[in-house]
């Protein structure tokens, strides 16, 4: 005799699961609310190295795109961003010709919220694309 | 500027996205379906489907590579389930409205009984998502998801043992509830 649970993939495919659907729409909205996470992300892996020194972009750059495996990139147009947010600040030193970015007031408390709200570390820096879903 | 047009923080983020896309894309439909079998409602089940992904992305360093991502996201998803199911949300406010919906002679998401093998299959997945979660669970990870005992063991935390007593007890518990609704020609055999 037959076992009916043998067809219950048959069956839930052919009721329950009919218009299951995981929507193109929440999937966008997933990636939204992950696309804005990453930004944090970004801007809190920068922020976390100024707290305890001031850096040039090029150390910057060295920290950072090392520890998230980045073959290459730049900085520099973040810097400038959150220069505008004026959560950093930078000073030129005209005798090596290199900028050195140091925590702002507002950066450091941005730094502290970002703390509190638990950071996670970046999927590309853990998972390497090639590894099996 | 990369070679790539990007700037850093855009190179950042669109591999970081690139990269959830991938996971969604593999494993969006069989989330989708796990959760539906706690909840049993679709919408429900989209928005846990997308807190389980937002988890996996934010908890990837608690994978540990013992296991294959594939696991690691079923347990994820399960336990997730099983924590939206103790929430305060869901005990005081949906249950309470399902009751309401019950009164008035409404029952949400059963699914109308008709002539032949349809009527057979939702007479057979009414039944499977009417068992108490401990034993729909295995039914469906063992039969739905083709699972074996020992993954399914994983999965769950539990023990072997205790998947195959809770299979057993699932399919008693089915025959029954079959047999009362008269479900004919087939019967469910211990195996």
């Amino acid at each position: 005799m037959n076992d009916p649970l043998n067809n219950l993939k048959q069956a839930m495919n052919e009721t329950v699961f009919k218009e299951a659907r995981f929507s193109n729409k929440k999937q966008k909205q997933t990636l939204a609310i992950a696309e804005h996470e990453a930004k944090a992300e970004l801007d809190f892996a920068i922020l976390k190295r100024l707290a305890s020194q001031a850096l040039t972009g090029y150390q910057l750059y060295e920290l950072i795109i090392n520890s998230v495996q980045y073959q290459e990139g730049q900085l520099y147009v973040t810097l400038h961003q959150l220069e505008l947010k004026q959560w950093i600040k930078g000073s030129w030193d005209q005798e090596n010709a290199v900028k050195t970015y140091c925590l702002d007031r507002l950066g450091q408390k941005e730094l502290k919220r970002l703390e509190k709200s638990g950071k996670r570390v970046p999927a590309i820096s853990y998972f390497k694309r090639g590894h099996q879903l | 500027m990369s070679e790539s047009g990007l700037t850093l923080s855009e190179q950042f983020i669109s591999t970081e996205l690139d990269w959830l896309e991938e996971v969604i894309n593999q494993h969006g439909q069989m989330v989708q379906r796990i959760t539906y079998t706690y909840v049993k409602d679709h919408a429900t089940a989209e928005d846990l489907t997308q807190e389980i992904f937002l988890k996996v992305y934010r908890k990837i360093d608690s994978f540990h590579f013992d296991s294959s991502f594939k696991t690691w996201i079923y347990r994820i998803a399960i336990n997730h389930c099983k924590d939206y199911l103790k929430s305060w949300h869901y005990r005081h406010v949906l249950v309470n409205e399902y009751k309401v919906m019950h009164t008035q002679g409404s029952v949400a998401n059963s699914v109308s009984l008709q002539a032949g093998e349809t009527a057979q299959n939702e007479q057979l997945v009414n039944a499977v998502l009417a068992l108490p979660i401990r034993y729909r669970e295995v039914i469906f990870l063992f039969y739905y998801e083709d699972l074996s005992i020992k993954m399914i063991a994983k999965i769950t935390k539990s023990k072997e043992g205790t998947i195959k007593a809770r299979l057993n007890r699932a399919r008693k518990i089915l025959r029954k509830q079959l047999e009362q609704e008269g479900y004919h020609e087939r019967s469910i055999e211990q195996s």
